[in-house]
């Protein structure tokens, strides 16, 4: 742990590893990214998520230099992207559901790109044997890759976006397909990565667990717009995470708010999923400071007594606002 | 970043091209493991069928060997045209649908070494195809200076025809998605550079038949290929754009040039992760034509074809004009004596041998007009007629004129093309003075030339070769496989 904080310290008082300001893409009429600006220090892992389509992948490709930016800028160690041949040079890509050629084995897919990155053969071989151990496939480096499990691959394709020593990793998507254990056996690798070689990460994903357990900030995307960006911890508490969600019948809808919109601190009430026979009602409360636990919970019960008091059957009553599922799923639904 | 910044340091100093690299990869993909040898046994299995076939079935054997020769160097032209298309059809789109490509594209190897690796990687089974053909082409090579011939032929223009489909494909292949699309595309294409062979022989005379043999280089090549390995015809002369039998050569080289240059000047700026202007799209879009890009490339097309157009029939109205100026000649004159300087001959299928004709001028008094000398050959058996344009190099010759009393001689190269029993005569006449007169031909006695088959064209010559490469070809590629099942660790985790 306290390795983790002075590398911490470290990284913090280093320059900018990448810095992107105002990425934009556009395809014919379609907007994929509006305006992406943020900044990753040495040895940080970023978190991008969002649903399918919030632009994560086409932001991955921009600052690959698989695609160009249709305005904006970027730079990664210094060098601008006008310069992806430089660029490549310095970053370790993994890409979303990528595959792999058939008939060669783990070692001779590793050795390849290593020459592809300008390393001789023996020098490519030593590094192939040295990155299959590292990401615990040694035992099968002579074995073709289309005998591999999915978490073998998904980890030979790590070792392979490793095998240039970038400073700076793209993982997309890199834990999806996996069972649990393989997950978290992916979790860990890039955790040791990042922490044994002070390589800067970015993480793109679906599964907020995964963003909570190893990243270090965050980056809500929706829409190709951020909605949320900053370490975990400042993301969580920026957003409200003040709302009470409660079930009831249909029916009942008209009045539960009648009864709920009088009760000081209550600010908007709005009905998720209409149409249906049970639904979903949101109310938003008001902003306190977060000591005051007593006063919300006070608040919250009155709520519950004010339905209970005029006979509407609550068929389940949740408090928002603990996890960053919760702030995803209130970011990204919004307006859908 | 230390890291890094050393793998960048020795990458400048002694790193292998990219392009080296990619297409060792490629190699390796192809031919470890033996993919495409085990193309080459089916090959040499159908050479060597059709091998055995000529040189011993009754009616197959009665074909000229330099034929025979001709139609295995199509067949070697054919597989490897089909090879080099579909693997560079597999080059792009390929990596695209297995979803290899953009892990090649964010390494720092350049799109263009990429093309350049993928390029050469397509074309490589070549040679090999080419060393294999080499083996019936000599088995079925009536003489030495044919083999060599037919070598030189089929290497050279082959070559020329490989580069232009394994270039075409991978064209092809970078505008496409899937493997299918850059497929379809590309066989479909390749089948319409054969329909024109197809046709019913009135469609492969006329302005226009000649217009699309000149047009397709598969069909301009095959003809170069046919006129100088069998019909006696130089390289020159069938590539002389002022001679009567235009620039053959033109269109192939054209094409190929064409194609390096789009897949190398253009192609590597949409060497994307997905198909720019995918030809999917195109496909689609092929029904409701719009402006743009789509017109922008019919006129292309259409500005291509009448610069083809043109050119083929700039050819024909040159070929028209010389035989225009050559009606208009002077008088025809009788008194001219021919002879020949043998009566008899005997040789084998193959053999090669001279005769002189003499011409002379026997009026006392007046000078002759221009004299066109002719050789005709007699077939006195029961086979087909005799095509002398693939007997002898030369089957006219010309004379000036002759003074009174002069004689003239006239040197003449005969192959023996095919056995059997044969008369040979000249004739010499006068040219006559323009379209509305003729003139008499004289006539020489005759040669009889007997024709006996070549000892090589045997079926027990054939037979161990017949057998051997195929034979042999199996062996390297289960040599091939089992070299890659013991690098290859089979066992299960």
């Amino acid at each position: 742990m306290t390795t983790r904080s002075q590398h911490l310290e470290i990284s913090n008082s280093a320059p900018y590893l990448l810095v992107a300001k105002n990425l934009r893409k556009t395809y014919d009429n379609k907007v994929a990214l509006k305006s992406l600006s943020f900044s990753l220090r040495p040895g940080r892992i970023m978190g991008f998520l969002g649903p399918n389509g919030a632009g994560k992948t086409t932001a991955i490709r921009i600052l690959t230099t698989i695609l160009k930016p249709t305005a904006g800028s970027f730079s990664i160690a210094g060098v601008s992207h006008n310069r992806p041949d430089k660029i490549r040079q310095l970053i370790g890509v993994l890409p979303e559901s990528h595959g792999f050629p058939e008939n060669v084995t783990g070692a001779e897919y590793l050795t390849y790109f290593g020459r592809l990155y300008g390393q001789r053969k023996s020098e490519a071989k030593k590094r192939a044997a040295s990155l299959l151990r590292e990401v615990g496939l040694e035992n099968r480096a002579r074995s073709l890759v289309s005998t591999y499990s999915r978490g073998m691959r998904q980890r030979l394709g790590i070792a392979r976006a490793l095998v240039n020593e970038p400073p700076l990793l793209f993982l997309d998507e890199p834990t999806l397909g996996l069972d649990p254990k393989g997950q978290q056996e992916l979790l860990l690798l890039m955790k040791s990565i990042s922490r044994d070689h002070g390589v800067g990460i970015i993480l793109c994903s679906h599964l907020l667990s995964e963003i909570e357990e190893v990243c270090d900030e965050v980056i809500i995307l929706r829409s190709g717009e951020i909605v949320a960006s900053g370490t975990v911890a400042e993301v969580m508490h920026k957003t409200r995470h003040n709302n009470v969600q409660i079930r009831i019948p249909a029916q009942f809808v008209a009045q539960a708010k009648e009864a709920l919109g009088g009760i000081p601190g209550v600010l908007r009430l709005s009905q998720k999923r209409t149409g249906e026979a049970l639904c979903w009602l949101d109310v938003e409360l008001e902003e306190m400071p977060s000591e005051n636990r007593h006063a919300k919970e006070n608040l919250r019960n009155k709520l519950l007594a004010a339905l209970v008091a005029v006979e509407i059957p609550v068929l389940n009553y949740s408090a928002e606002g603990v996890s960053l599922q919760d702030v995803f799923l209130q970011l990204t639904n919004e307006e859908q | 970043m230390v890291a890094s910044g050393n793998i960048e340091h020795e990458s400048t100093s002694r790193a292998t091209p990219s392009w080296i690299v990619v297409a060792s990869q490629e190699l390796s993909a192809l031919w470890r493991g033996g993919r495409i040898p085990a193309l080459f046994v089916p090959f040499s299995i159908v050479l060597s069928f059709m091998s055995y076939l000529l040189a011993t079935n009754k009616e197959l054997s009665l074909t000229p060997p330099k034929e025979m020769v001709f139609f295995i160097l199509q067949v070697t032209i054919a597989v490897g045209l089909l090879i080099s298309l579909i693997i560079g059809a597999n080059a792009i789109s390929g990596e695209r649908e297995n979803g290899t490509f953009e892990s090649l594209l964010v390494t720092p190897a350049s799109r263009r070494q990429i093309i350049l690796g993928k390029f050469l990687a397509a074309l490589s089974p070549w040679p090999f195809i080419l060393a294999i053909s080499t083996v019936y082409m000599w088995l079925l090579s009536p003489t030495a200076q044919t083999f060599w011939l037919a070598l030189l032929l089929v290497s050279v223009l082959g070559s020329v025809l490989m580069i232009i489909f394994a270039g075409f494909g991978l064209l092809v292949s970078i505008y496409s998605n899937s493997n299918r699309t850059s497929l379809s595309v590309s066989l479909v294409i390749l089948l319409l550079t054969l329909v024109e062979t197809q046709l019913p022989s009135g469609g492969q005379t006329g302005n226009v038949g000649y217009l699309f043999k000149r047009i397709d280089p598969i069909e301009a090549t095959l003809q170069v290929t046919e006129k100088v390995l069998v019909n006696n015809r130089t390289i020159t002369e069938m590539n002389n754009p002022l001679g009567s039998q235009g620039f053959w050569l033109l269109s192939p080289l054209l094409v190929a040039l064409v194609v390096v240059v789009l897949l190398f000047a253009f192609g590597h700026a949409h060497l994307s992760l997905h198909a720019q202007l995918g030809l999917e799209d195109k496909l689609k879009r092929l029904r409701s034509l719009r402006r743009g890009r789509s017109s922008a490339l019919m006129i292309v097309f259409v500005l291509a074809g009448a610069f083809m157009f043109i050119l083929a029939s700039s050819s024909l109205a040159a070929r028209a004009l010389a035989l225009d100026s050559a009606t208009k000649q002077r008088n025809p004159a009788e008194s001219l004596q021919i002879s020949l300087d043998r009566r008899y001959e005997v040789t084998k299928t193959g053999d090669e041998f001279d005769f002189i004709t003499q011409v002379k001028n026997i009026d006392a008094h007046k000078q002759s007009g221009p004299l066109v000398v002719a050789m005709n050959i007699v077939n006195l058996g029961s086979g087909q007629p005799v095509d002398p344009e693939d007997w002898s190099p030369e089957r006219t010759q010309a004379i000036d004129s002759l003074e009174p009393g002069q004689t003239s001689e006239l040197t003449w190269t005969i192959e023996s093309i095919l056995k059997g029993d044969y008369l040979i005569y000249m004739v010499v006449t006068p040219k006559p003075l323009g379209s509305t007169s003729t003139s008499q031909p004289v006539a020489s006695s005759a040669i009889h030339l007997t024709v006996k088959p070549h000892t090589r064209l045997n079926p027990g010559g054939i037979m161990p070769l017949a057998i051997g490469t195929p034979t042999a070809l199996t062996v390297v590629w289960l040599g091939l496989r089992a070299m890659r099942r013991r690098e290859v660790d089979w066992t299960p985790n």
